[in-house]
């Protein structure tokens, strides 16, 4: 079944002489429960990818299909409430509300969503990324990879079509690394939770079940590592 | 140039609009400065012309009105500006940290960090205080020419009703008091910015390089217990949630918010007293022109009864009174009313049993300690013939017999109270000197508060009030109501100038009389006059001080909420709508407005209630809740609050969720 379906997608930043084509006619599907890994050189086109399949770019041309629904025929707001429901963002700094606390910010995605809080599964997921204890705490008080656990979490609350995650280790030493991609990776093998992962980390990309690989803007390589 | 001269330098060049914003509210906080030091030396210097060198003989009190507000204006103007500079300092060495952070890893120690911030406050004081002091000169010629503009008129008009009067500030600029204000000025901004940089100063190097805010903060037990992410919706939680745990952030934009809301609301309250005090001091009297006569009295003690005694020096005679009525009638008899009074001569003692219940009450309210026989002073009234023929109609008595007006208005606790005083069956009074001599009067007719007319509720002072034929009185007043007033007034000058030469001029202390002819409402123009000198002088004040204030509100909300355009950025990643968001910074507003009047409001009322309970113990004015100002303030403080942070959301708009996301990554 095809969560995700990239069509023709296109970026141009600027005009004329100095138009940059970020992304150029790329398309790709990912099926549900797929592993995905977006690799590539800095400047590739990655990151742009990854905010337009978020729906949080607008592209220049072509359309991502989420569930079968076409994200770009919506508006903004329309397309705000369908990320919160169908998305889960994970970003390599983290970006968590400092001032709200680790359970807060792990809420937010559902609170925002109208939902009352489930609880339970708050407590799992607390459970899951190893910070029932530190749950009171806020970001500032917590560890760069304890931060990105509470990404994590907020990525996993609201049951995602899939997770996208840009560098999620990239600003992690490599105990607090293992541990995030163990948590990935777990969603994923458990929960069949699909997961779209951008990285430079080759360890990580061997991890996945396919590979893409982006160059100037385009699709160079898509390896299927696992059947 | 040191190199942290230079940074700080470059600092206000960067920040060139946050600069500007620091420099006038330092220019303002001077120029308030100046002008309000100036102002005591001009007026210092009026009254030194009007009353002599030494104020004459109520130089402490006088000095007291200068000083006093002078006082109360520089501290409030000192403590606002240290908190608005301080906090501008605040936000800028925040903004520096990662600088400092470097800074301090290429060996600058804490000394220099320190150092840098403080080059910030002087050399925007070099620009700041000059300018502040040219425009304090500016500001206090402007208060005098406004201030001259309502002296002309209350001039003339106490030249009319008293005698030659003048009164004008002439302004006095002299360099030891802009050396004053100069000073003052930047000590202020030294001391405002000298807390921000040593702590800047203090903070580690990875702390600093960590962009560690300068203040911190952590929650409290039950903030980790309960959050109040739950209250309400999504959008209400997190507006509660951001401004209770960003509260250091917002604390200076909520102290000036408060002091601006107290200063309205006192200042409005103020003005509510005046008004009322007016209103009750008003002289409510149908006629339009009062022609008197007063003469002078000298008083001592008594030496063989040790009382106080007076003797009016020129008093007025029953038929010099009826001469002048006669002529002045002849000219207009339209609500003519003549009457003449002494309150001087006469004391009464009365027993208890003569007292009425209510009048034992009015006393208890004046802290009176009720005795077995008690002493009150009485006031005799003579009258012109018609007036007192229809007050003995009133009594039923005949033309020739004393009338005691039995009725007594008194302050009760605020609230005016008319009441009956004496028992009814009063029949003698015995009216006693200070010399020891007494007579008794008997007393054939009694009015009381519903048969005494209209006009003689004003001239109930004393609650002994008798009136007696033919006798001779310290004052006498005519009052009318002529067609034209102008021709009247000239008319009765003529007349009084026959009976009393030069009456009307400086010389009564000579003499021993004056003589005046004014109009009735020349009173009410007088405190027209001064209470709009006062407000105007006030409001120019307080609205002054508000602009520094709200500056700084301006200020530091529209950094804070560029400061959180990362956090809106991810809020909005991750599902959040601009109508929410929207939602979510008005609710912010208005809790920010709520938590502004929490403070102010209350200290504001208080501060009305205890300047209104000091004013009923001396004239009658109830009190009021100031609801207009209150609202006013309301919406002042919201569209504030909400305009600018909507307008610096506003300039947010454009921006990509994720340059915004990148451009910050803390």
């Amino acid at each position: 079944m095809t969560v995700l379906e990239v069509k023709n997608l296109t970026k141009i930043y600027g005009q004329g002489e100095n138009a940059v084509v970020a992304l150029d006619h790329i398309s790709f599907t990912v099926k549900k429960g797929e592993f995905v890994a977006i690799v590539g050189p800095s400047g590739s086109g990655k990151s742009t990818m990854m905010n337009l399949i978020g729906g949080i770019d607008i592209p220049t041309e072509g359309s991502v299909v989420i569930d079968g629904k076409d994200i770009y025929s919506l508006n903004e707001s329309q397309r705000a409430i369908f990320r919160r429901r169908n998305v889960g963002i994970i970003y390599q700094f983290y970006n968590l509300i400092p001032n709200l606390t680790a359970q807060e910010n792990i809420m937010l995605p559902c609170l925002l969503d109208h939902r009352k809080p489930d609880y339970e599964k708050m407590e799992t997921i607390l459970h899951m990324i190893g910070l029932t204890e530190r749950k009171t705490h806020l970001p500032g008080e917590l560890s760069g990879g304890q931060q990105q656990r509470v990404s994590v979490g907020r990525a996993l609350i609201n049951d995602p079509a899939f997770i996208l995650a840009d560098e999620p280790t990239g600003n992690l030493d490599s105990k607090a690394s293992r541990e995030i991609m163990d948590l990935l990776t777990l969603a994923n093998k458990k929960a069949n939770q699909t997961l779209i992962v951008i990285t430079h980390d080759e360890k990580i990309a061997l991890q996945a079940d396919r590979i893409l690989t982006i160059s100037d803007g385009k699709i160079i390589r898509d390896e299927v590592m696992k059947a | 140039m040191s190199v942290t001269a230079y940074l700080a330098f470059s600092q206000l060049i960067r920040k060139r609009s946050r600069s500007l914003v620091t420099i006038l509210i330092i220019a303002l906080s001077t120029s308030l400065t100046t002008a309000v030091c100036s102002l005591v030396a001009s007026g210092n210097e009026m009254l030194v012309q009007t009353l002599g060198a030494d104020y004459a003989s109520y130089g402490n009190a006088y000095k007291a009105m200068l000083l006093v507000p002078a006082v109360i204006f520089g501290g409030l103007i000192l403590t606002m500006s240290v908190i608005v500079i301080s906090n501008v300092f605040k936000i800028s060495a925040g903004e520096r940290l990662s600088q400092f952070g470097t800074l301090k890893c290429v060996g600058a120690t804490g000394k220099q960090i320190t150092e840098t911030v403080m080059y910030e406050s002087i050399f925007l004081s070099i620009i700041a205080i000059p300018a502040g002091v040219l425009c304090g000169i500016l500001f206090t010629y402007l208060g005098a020419a406004v201030a001259n503009k309502y002296l002309d008129d209350l001039n003339r008009l106490v030249n009319m009703m008293i005698r030659k009067f003048t009164m004008s500030v002439e302004v006095v600029i002299a360099w030891q008091i802009l050396l004053f204000s100069g000073v003052i000025s930047f000590l202020a901004v030294l001391y405002s910015a000298y807390r921000p940089a040593s702590r800047a100063g203090k903070k580690a190097a990875l702390e600093c390089m960590k962009q560690v805010e300068m203040t911190g903060f952590s929650l409290t037990r039950k903030e980790k217990e309960k959050s109040s992410l739950l209250l309400g919706s999504i959008e209400g939680g997190l507006a509660f949630t951001n401004v209770r745990r960003n509260r250091h952030k917002t604390k200076s934009a909520i102290t000036v918010l408060s002091i601006s809301i107290v200063l309205f609301i006192v200042l409005s309250g103020l003005q509510d007293i005046a008004r009322r005090a007016e209103e009750y001091l008003n002289f409510d009297a149908k006629q339009t022109i009062i022609v008197d006569y007063v003469s002078n009295r000298e008083g001592r003690v008594n030496p063989d009864t040790g009382r106080r005694e007076y003797r009016s020096l020129n008093p007025i005679t029953a038929a010099t009174a009826a001469q002048i009525t006669e002529k002045l009638k002849a000219y207009t008899d339209k609500d003519f009313i003549a009457y003449g009074n002494d309150y001087d001569t006469y004391f009464a003692m009365l027993s208890r049993e003569m007292l009425t219940e209510d009048m034992k009450e009015a006393l208890a309210v004046q802290e009176w300690e009720l005795a077995d026989w008690n002493e009150f002073e009485v006031e005799i009234l003579s009258m012109d013939d018609k007036t007192y023929q229809e007050l003995c109609d009133a009594a039923g008595v005949k033309k020739g017999a004393v009338i005691l007006l039995n009725s007594y208005t008194y302050n009760d606790r605020g609230r005016e109270k008319r009441i009956v005083p004496f028992a009814e069956n009063m029949e003698t009074i015995l009216l006693e000197k200070a010399d020891g001599t007494a007579e008794e009067v008997i007393i054939e007719g009694m009015l009381t508060t519903e048969e005494i007319p209209e006009d003689f509720f004003f001239l109930n002072m004393n609650p002994i009030r008798i009136v007696m034929p033919d006798v001779t009185v310290r004052g006498y007043s005519w009052m009318s109501s002529p067609e034209d007033e102008e021709g009247y007034m000239e008319y009765a000058e003529e007349v009084l100038e026959k009976y009393f030469p030069g009456g009307v001029s400086d010389e009564y202390v000579e003499l021993g009389y004056s003589t005046r002819v004014y109009r009735t409402d020349d009173y009410a123009k007088v405190m027209n006059i001064a209470i709009m000198i006062a407000t105007v002088f006030l409001y120019s004040f307080v609205i002054m001080l508000t602009v520094i204030g709200m500056m700084n509100v301006i200020s530091t909300i529209s950094a804070n909420v560029q400061m959180r355009a990362r956090e809106f950025a991810v809020l909005q990643s991750i599902g959040m709508t601009r109508k929410d968001l929207e939602k979510m910074l008005n609710l912010e507003s208005l809790i920010c407005v709520g938590k502004a009047l929490i403070y102010g409001l209350p200290i504001g009322l208080i501060l009305i209630f205890l300047l209104n309970y000091t004013m009923i113990q001396i004239m009658p004015i109830g009190f009021s809740i100031p609801w207009l100002a209150m609202v006013v303030v309301f919406l002042a403080v919201f569209l504030i609050i909400w305009g600018t942070i909507h307008a610096s959301v506003r300039k947010m708009k454009n921006q990509n969720i994720i340059e915004t996301i990148l451009a910050s990554k803390l």
